[in-house]
């Protein structure tokens, strides 16, 4: 164990995030048993608390797992991963809020012990009706348990981030086993269609953006695949070239200077015809890549000088897939007009 | 690093769909009676 244990970072963005997240619970449990008392005038508090912190359970977990595809789907939805790990030790929380109460209020009366009796006082393991839904619940829990407990930094660098995220994948494990629990417990005793069509919605959503977000990926690691085997070298993302700016990479003996400009990504040699200066430390004037040195231009895509000038330079095949830039190092005649790429954002603006 | 993740991830998510969707099914199907042999008692008032 070399890494020392170090207190979460508390900042204003964290402290609002959490108070949200508290206002939040605390509002829908308030609803949940202000609605449940006026329709279910007989119901006790006991019951409304057990299916307003399980119900709640369900829902936080629902959107815990569908952030991250969302994220992998659209880059836009990245805010949302902040904090994540405070939704999940909420969702832990909640849920065993929820299970000390199911223990206390169905088995502690007993003349044996809670946790012994939620595994003997129903074995009807061939029946989904009758089936013992109490027992997945309690293994779900175990699950959110181990992953809020080793959600801190600590246990990340600790454990190593495979080890922790193979830790952490157990998450769908723990979704599965809860839906089981509500489909063969809370949904066999329902007297109404609304659990039904919540939980059908939720798992439906979580299973297609998952599916989606797989599918997405799959397509980005072939074409990368694809292009890697044609010749092109990775750059960066498009994101890290800032607007009329260069990144320079080195490649097969080429030093190339890939423009990042106006949506698009255009690639040329790093020398200047001029004295050899370094292309890609100049920026894009009035259309052109200008020269740090001695205001030589050049066309980013064809690499020709504005006329009258003549001077040319070489041009290099870009790519750019799922926001990474790709350039193929053999150099194309100085002059030569390549088509740029379109970045993803140039592509969206074009749609619209 | 991340590729064998990456893969079980894929993999994890090609199985729960199905599994989950067939148990839903099969859990909305099972179900048992929701009307009330007499709807005007209740076992918690009578508890």
């Amino acid at each position: 164990m070399s890494v020392q244990y170090q207190a979460i970072g508390w900042n204003r963005q964290k402290r609002i995030y959490d108070l949200l997240l508290v206002s939040g619970v605390l509002l829908y449990l308030a609803l949940f048993v202000g609605v449940g008392a006026l329709l279910y005038p007989t119901a006790t508090a006991e019951t409304l608390l057990i299916r307003g912190f399980g119900s709640l359970a369900l829902l936080l977990l629902t959107v815990i797992l569908c952030i991250g595809p969302l994220c992998r789907l659209d880059t836009g939805f990245l805010p949302l991963l902040y904090n994540r790990r405070h939704l999940g030790v909420t969702t832990f929380l909640v849920a065993l809020v929820h299970g000390v109460f199911s223990i206390v209020q169905f088995h502690a009366l007993g003349d044996v012990s809670p946790l012994v009796s939620l595994f003997i006082s129903n074995t009807r393991f061939d029946s989904l009706a009758n089936f013992p839904f109490q027992a997945l619940g309690f293994f779900a829990l175990i699950i959110l348990f181990v992953m809020a407990a080793t959600s801190h930094d600590f246990w990340l660098h600790n454990l190593s981030a495979p080890a922790w995220k193979r830790i952490h994948m157990l998450v769908y494990w723990a979704y599965a086993l809860i839906v089981a629990h509500v489909i063969l417990g809370a949904l066999q005793s329902d007297t109404n269609v609304v659990l039904a069509v919540f939980l059908g919605v939720g798992v439906a959503g979580v299973s297609t953006l998952h599916l989606l977000a797989g599918a997405k990926e799959r397509r980005t690691d072939r074409l990368k695949a694809q292009s890697a085997a044609e010749g092109f070298v990775q750059v960066c993302r498009v994101s890290e070239i800032p607007e009329k700016h260069a990144r320079i990479v080195s490649a097969q003996g080429e030093r190339i200077a890939v423009f990042h400009y106006d949506g698009k990504v255009s690639a040329v040699s790093n020398v200047c015809r001029h004295q050899n200066g370094p292309l890609g430390e100049g920026r894009i004037v009035d259309g052109c890549i200008t020269c740090p040195w001695h205001g030589y231009q050049y066309a980013p895509d064809s690499g020709a000088s504005p006329p009258p000038f003549t001077d040319k330079v070489a041009t290099f095949q870009t790519k750019v897939v799922d926001g990474i830039v790709l350039v193929h190092p053999c150099p194309h005649p100085p002059g030569t007009r390549l088509e740029p790429s379109r970045t993803a954002a140039a592509l969206v603006g074009a749609k619209a | 690093m991340i590729q064998p993740l990456r893969r079980s991830h894929f993999r994890v998510w090609l199985v729960l769909p199905l599994l989950l969707a067939a148990l839903f099914a099969a859990g909305l199907l099972a179900r048992r009676s929701t009307l009330l042999p007499n709807p005007n008692f209740s076992w918690e008032t009578y508890e």
